[in-house]
């Protein structure tokens, strides 16, 4: 009852605002059921709430006045309405349960009136309200047992309540009354302070509007069989189709929509599971770093070229400064001087001064031409071209050849040629002083010239300075007249003339058909074709040439009839004096047999051995007997060691095995010669006055005998010998028995054999390993010299990994007392040098 | 860099100038390791330009040195009087010929600085005199009154060391006493090594004292146990000592070293002296038994035998490899006696009425100085001087700064005594001994832990059978008496000891409870 009161007190407060408004009209609102009523049963906690939050615009008495309201409405819920009921039916947990039940009922109510509201009428509303304890509990009399029947329950409730309504009426109309007093002391209560009752009461409504939706949102059961994903659809457990989206949708445009996929295509194709992120993120990395890795790659070759760098001098590009002094020259454009500007002003107004740039494109005449046209000229010309280019490789290759024969017609041909050419009129001095010169030349490192002839003539090549000397310039000359034939060492290419011809044929087959579709052109003309096969063919003839040469019959040639030859020659040239030129021709040829003759005998050695056989001859007829003293044992009488005399044939690389062991064995006997000599050679005494005859001889013989004797008692030798010995001995490695003396010795005459413990003790170097092991008279101390080990290193030092690449590296002194000035400044270099107030930039980035 | 250096060009000459060991085994010169492979090749491109380099300098040896020359084969050089050159001689070599004749204080001892300026000669009977011997210029002149064995320029000419009767003193320029080396007893050879700045001293005593000039400090005493030294030389290629001694061995000594580096056996008698070339390849040892001997010091062999009629005086190498001995009356010098063995000498003087004492070729000069009993000399030798000289080095027209600064330079690039070996080449080497790879730091800890197995001694360990067990073994297993059971109670107790020593050694505590051996004898018996 209470509780009715109050909720009636509230509902008054709430329009206490509207104080125009009278009793009946307030009465005739409770009958009606406002909108407030329903929330009226369920609202104890939610209307202290309301309270509270009012609290901070009301003071403490109405405080106490809700609190005191609400205690009544406990006590009502506990005694008037339902004590009988539930005293005598229930116990206490039951009461709880019911409790439950009720305030279940309750919610469930609620939410039926916000179903209902539009429907329902207000009178039912407001019964249900009255009714609610009563139809529970009537409720739970029929059917108490299910609960989960509520629903179906409330339904009937609805009914059972409005069977009840006469009733909870006339209760009602008892507490209106008191509630209406209650009001109206309310009021008096609110009276003085309206703005405060009308702020209050909207906070009210405002607040219930807001809490109302909250529970109801915190009662949703959601009840959800799908995964929870960020497209999953709320479709109440109902499988959402693709089908049935679009089925909304305008069939038309769905038809078109290019981002649904046909359920046909896509089937129940999944989408992969995205990788681990930790793997992802490792790809990520992979990725970063081959970019970075490519980027930093740019710098490899700087950053190499900096570190092999023997010096690096920093600015590592410095710009380059010229001073320019006053009289440097400049060019500008434009006049300065007063007569440069007079000399230019007469050229602008001669228009020698044309300041027309090169020919643009539309200017050229192919401009003009058509696509079709231009193609077709630019293969011909690349075709040209190309014969040309052939041509000229194949006189390359002609040219390489390096068959000395060939080499030799080839020169004397070109010789005749000149002759014919330039034999009648000699008006071209110069090329006479030319060709003299180069006559001289080859005639410089050859044996005909002035010194070399005397030199062999007076003998002196069998001295062996000169003699090196005279094959010096021989072998100069040799390597001369490679360098005049026009190779080096290295690339002389052993091409044969038959090689050649047949690339020759190959290629006329090529031109011959390329030259028909030439058309016209400066290639095409005629002269262009005759200077073509003029070339051609004295490539061919040359190549005949080549091969008559190869097959052996080569100097036939030069023998031949002169005038044949000359007429293929030079078709163009009028032979004037034919005689003259003959005479020539005939002239050259002899010179170029006797070369090929010599050419045949041009080795070295051969030549060398001629020579020498000439050497031998002469002197050995004029100083026979002096190339024998050597055994007469005369030295006295001979200042110049005559010893290489008899040594005239140069031994040397290239000579042959023979003739080395020949020399080796005349070595020999020479020096067993001398061996013998030595023991009974007197002349060796450093006294030179003594006379050579037979009794002094015999003098220095006893003198010598007579010393032998006067040292014979010191046999300092043979001391020398024994102390040699002994140091051998103390050096070597030992043997040392370390087991006590006695021990494991028997004293009976029965000998065990004794057990010996040996200690090897090393020495100082092992007797065969002794570096005067061979030397008669010397004793060499191996003992390390400690002093010494701390200028050595203990081991290989770092970088190096053996001991000769260590020393290898060191043997170079660096010192500027055993190298050169330059080598001592260039190795003791600084690497880095930096220019003292420059800024010195960073690397710069490469050109990538 | 420079574009044109001289090191860029290809030179055919450069064998000359090569250092170390060219036979290499190319397999190990290189590696695997490509930094270290481009390192070598760096360091063998610049050794190729250093020599090309070194060869091209020959251009500034403008100088050549000419010997006298025979015309035809009747002629010989040897026959040249002194008169005859001096005939032909150009007048600044005439100038530098003189002849002091000193016939009180004879024989005469001489040296010259290493530059050749000044001449310092020393008679027997106390007379020493420091002379700039070009211009005539007498720096100094004692009488000592006193035997004067040997005298020796120092590092310049500004101090000289002279041994006398009993000690051998140190003087200055103008004759002042410097210093009396009180070490240094009855020292009859000097030598001085410039680039130790070490005095030498051997005498009677049979002793070799290196001194260090430089600090005052005694280097070593090395005693040679040859008896008095006959002749000392310095090899100056490494700075070796040779001595000869009485009983015709040479010794080659150096000052870190109490014994001989090498002992050779020269000559049967006593040697009289000694000369070692410049480049220290050849020595030449006379003997008192007439012979004449050139030793190649590389191989240590003996490569000619010469016989003179008198035992020699003196001996001397010239910087050009010219040989000056002086035996009686007579100096003979010979050419190319290093090359082969000569029939001939090259040139040759008489001392009429006088014993030749000493012969000393003059540095950079066409000269020999020769002193004797009664004078000293200049005779002319064509081709003895070392025609190009190195200012920087040696200077023999060196002013008052240049040898100050010479000599701040030689002392801060002065050697230690240490450094003094046969072959001086092995200096900053790796040792002969060490490994010559370098280990991997694995392979290193694998030598470190090896130990040398062959070399441990291992104890002899006795065998299981004791006498006891033997008893046990042969008693018979049932009988059991007074003495299996004392037998058994003292195998039980060496066992326990066994095991006591045995925990002992592996560090397991034995039981506290056992009583020490002093109580254990109230141990209740079992």
């Amino acid at each position: 009852m209470a509780k009715k009161t109050r909720q009636t007190g509230k509902s008054k407060a709430k329009r206490s605002n509207q104080k125009i408004l009278n009793a009946f009209e307030i009465a005739e609102r409770q009958e009606n059921g406002s909108d407030s009523d329903g929330n009226s049963g369920d609202d104890d906690y939610r209307v202290q709430d309301g309270v509270l939050d009012a609290s901070k615009f009301l003071n403490n008495a109405k405080k106490e006045d809700f609190s005191d309201d609400e205690i009544d409405s406990d006590e009502a819920l506990g005694s008037d309405d339902d004590y009988d009921i539930l005293n005598s039916k229930f116990s206490q947990s039951i009461r709880d349960k019911e409790k439950k039940l009720k305030s279940r009922a309750q919610r469930r109510r609620r939410g039926e009136k916000v179903e209902s509201e539009s429907d329902e009428s207000d009178d039912g509303y407001s019964s249900i309200d009255e009714d609610q304890l009563v139809g529970l509990s009537e409720a739970w009399d029929m059917d108490d047992k299910d609960l989960a029947k509520s629903k179906m329950l409330a339904a009937d409730k609805d009914v059972v309540l409005d069977d009840a309504w006469e009733s909870a009426s006339s209760e009602e109309s008892e507490s209106d009354d008191e509630s209406g007093s209650e009001s109206e002391s309310e009021e008096d209560i609110f009276g003085d302070d309206s703005g405060n009752e009308v702020d209050l009461s909207n906070t009210l409504t405002h607040l219930k509007s807001q809490l109302k939706m909250l529970p109801k949102e915190r009662k949703k059961l959601i009840s959800e069989t799908i995964i929870e994903n960020e497209f999953s659809l709320p479709t109440n457990g109902n499988k959402l189709s693709i089908n049935d989206m679009i089925s909304a949708v305008d069939t038309s445009v769905s038809k078109d929509a290019i981002l649904i996929d046909n359920e046909e295509s896509s089937g129940s194709k999944a989408l992969d599971t995205p990788l681990p992120v930790n793997i992802q993120q490792k790809h990520e990395r992979r990725a970063a770093y081959e970019i970075t890795k490519e980027e930093v790659s740019k710098w490899e070759d700087t950053v190499q070229q900096n570190r092999q760098a023997e010096v690096l001098k920093f600015p590592l590009n410095p710009t380059i400064k010229h001073n320019d002094t006053a009289t440097t020259f400049r060019s500008t454009n434009d006049p300065t001087t007063d007569l440069e500007k007079k000399i230019h002003s007469v050229l602008t107004e001669s228009a020698l001064t044309d300041d027309k740039k090169e020919a643009t494109f539309e200017e050229l005449a192919v401009a003009k031409m058509s696509p079709e046209e231009m193609k077709e000229r630019t293969n011909e010309l690349r075709l040209m071209r190309e014969l040309m280019f052939r041509e000229e490789t194949r006189a390359r290759r002609i040219k390489k050849i390096k068959s000395k024969t060939f080499r030799k017609i080839k020169k004397k041909e070109r010789l005749r040629d000149q002759d014919l050419v330039e034999g009648s009129d000699e008006s071209d001095k110069e090329d006479h002083d030319r060709k003299r010169a180069e006559e001289r030349m080859n005639l410089k490192h050859k044996t005909q010239s002035k010194w070399a002839k005397s030199l062999i003539k007076s003998g002196l090549s069998k001295d062996s300075s000169n003699r090196e000397e005279l094959e010096e310039m021989l072998r100069q000359g040799e390597r001369l007249r490679t360098k005049q034939l026009g190779y080096e060492d290295g690339d002389q290419s052993d091409n044969n003339a038959s090689d050649i011809e047949r690339d020759y044929e190959e290629e006329e087959t090529i031109s011959n058909t390329s030259r028909a579709k030439l058309g016209k052109g400066v290639l095409a003309m005629d002269f262009m074709k005759a200077a073509e096969e003029r070339h051609r063919q004295e490539n061919l003839q040359e190549i005949e040439m080549l091969k008559k040469l190869e097959n052996g019959e080569d100097l036939q040639q030069f023998s031949e009839d002169v005038n044949s030859i000359n007429v293929i020659k030079n078709q163009g040239r009028r032979v004037y004096n034919p005689t003259a030129a003959d005479g020539d021709i005939n002239a050259v040829n002899k010179r170029a047999r006797q070369e090929i003759e010599d050419d045949e005998s041009s080795n070295l050695l051969n030549k060398l051995s001629k020579k020498a056989a000439i050497v031998i001859n002469k002197p050995e007829e004029t100083r026979a007997h002096e190339t024998e003293p050597q055994e007469e044992a005369n030295p006295w009488l001979i200042a110049g060691d005559t010893k290489r005399s008899s040594k005239v044939r140069v031994v040397d690389k290239d000579s042959s095995k023979q003739e080395k062991t020949l020399n080796k064995m005349k070595k020999k006997s020479v020096k067993s010669k001398i061996g013998e000599n030595l023991e009974i050679d007197v002349g060796e005494t450093l006294g030179f006055e003594l006379d050579n005859s037979d009794d002094d001889e015999r003098e220095t013989f006893k003198q010598l005998d007579l010393i032998k004797d006067a040292f014979a008692g010191d046999n300092v030798v043979t001391e020398f010998q024994r102390e040699k010995k002994r140091v051998v001995k103390d050096e070597d490695d030992k043997e040392e028995d370390v087991s006590l003396p006695g021990w494991g010795d028997w004293a009976g005459g029965k000998k065990q054999k004794k057990r010996k413990i040996v200690k090897k003790i090393n020495g100082v170097v092992q007797k065969d390993n002794r570096r005067d092991k061979n030397m008669k008279n010397v004793i060499i101390n191996e003992k390390m010299n400690k002093k010494n080990l701390k200028y050595q290193s203990a081991d290989v030092p770092y970088p190096y990994e053996s001991r000769e690449q260590y020393e290898r590296a060191l043997r170079m002194p660096i010192g500027q007392e055993w190298t050169s000035r330059e080598t001592h400044q260039r190795m003791t270099m600084p690497r880095v040098i930096t220019k003292q107030g420059t800024v010195i930039d960073p690397l710069k980035a490469p050109f990538k | 860099m420079a574009v044109n250096n001289m090191g860029s060009y290809e030179r055919s000459d450069t064998s000359k100038y090569e250092r170390g060991d060219p036979k290499h085994n190319r397999k190990k010169l290189y590696s695997r390791d490509k930094k270290l492979n481009a390192g070598i090749k760096k360091i063998d491109k610049q050794y190729q330009e250093a020599l090309r380099s070194a060869a091209g300098t020959e251009l500034l040896l403008q100088e050549e040195a000419g010997f006298l020359e025979a015309d035809g084969p009747m002629e010989k050089t040897f026959k040249f009087k002194q008169d005859d050159i001096k005939d032909v001689v150009d007048q600044g070599t005439l100038n530098k010929t003189f002849k002091l004749s000193l016939a009180q204080y004879g024989p005469y001892q001489m040296d010259f600085t290493r530059n050749g300026k000044e001449l310092l000669i020393g008679g027997r009977k106390g007379h020493v005199a420091s002379i700039e011997w070009r211009t005539g210029q007498l720096a100094c002149e004692l009488h000592l009154n006193e035997t004067v064995h040997a005298v020796k320029y120092l590092h310049n000419d500004q101090y000289f060391a002279v041994a006398q009767k009993k000690y051998t003193f140190i003087y200055d320029k103008t004759g002042l006493e410097l210093h009396r080396l009180k070490q240094h007893i009855e020292a009859t050879q000097l030598e001085f090594l410039p680039y130790h700045f070490l005095l030498a001293t051997a005498g009677n005593t049979g002793f070799l004292k290196y001194h260090d000039v430089s600090t005052g400090q005694l280097v070593s005493e090395i005693r040679t146990k040859l008896g008095p030294t006959q002749a000392m030389k310095q090899n100056s290629w490494n700075g070796v000592m040779h001595l000869g001694h009485a009983n015709g061995t040479v010794t080659l000594w150096s000052p870190s070293m109490p014994t001989p580096l090498v002992k050779m056996l020269c000559a049967r008698g006593p040697i009289r002296d000694l000369a070692i070339d410049r480049e220290g390849k050849y020595m030449v040892v006379g003997g008192m038994d007439k012979t004449l001997k050139v030793w190649d010091l590389r191989k240590f062999k003996e490569i000619d035998e010469y016989f003179t009629p008198t035992p020699v005086q003196s001996l001397d190498v010239s910087d050009t490899g010219l040989v000056s001995t002086g035996w009686n009356t007579h100096v003979t010098v010979w050419k190319d006696m290093f090359k082969s063995k000569q029939n001939s000498p090259y040139m040759n003087h008489l001392l009429p009425g006088d014993k030749v004492e000493k012969l000393k070729f003059v540095p950079f000069e066409d000269f020999l100085c020769a002193g004797s009993g009664k004078a000293v000399q200049n005779i002319i030798v064509p081709g003895a001087g070392e025609a190009n000289y190195d200012a920087l080095e040696l200077n023999p027209f060196e002013t008052a700064k240049q040898r100050q600064q010479q000599e701040v330079i030689s002392l801060m690039n002065k050697l230690h005594p240490d450094t003094i070996t046969l072959d001086p080449n092995v200096l900053g080497t790796v040792d002969k001994r060490a490994n010559s790879i370098r280990l991997k730091p694995g392979e290193i800890s694998e030598v470190a832990t090896s130990p040398d197995a062959k070399l441990q001694i291992r104890p002899d360990v006795k065998g299981k059978n004791s006498a006891l067990r033997r008893h046990l073994r042969k008693k018979t297993q049932n009988v059991i008496d007074q003495r299996k059971l004392r037998i058994e109670r003292n195998l039980q107790l060496e066992k326990e000891s066994r095991k006591r020593q045995h925990n002992d050694r592996i560090g397991v505590e034995n039981d506290s409870d056992v009583l020490n051996p002093v109580l254990s004898r109230f141990e209740q018996k079992r």
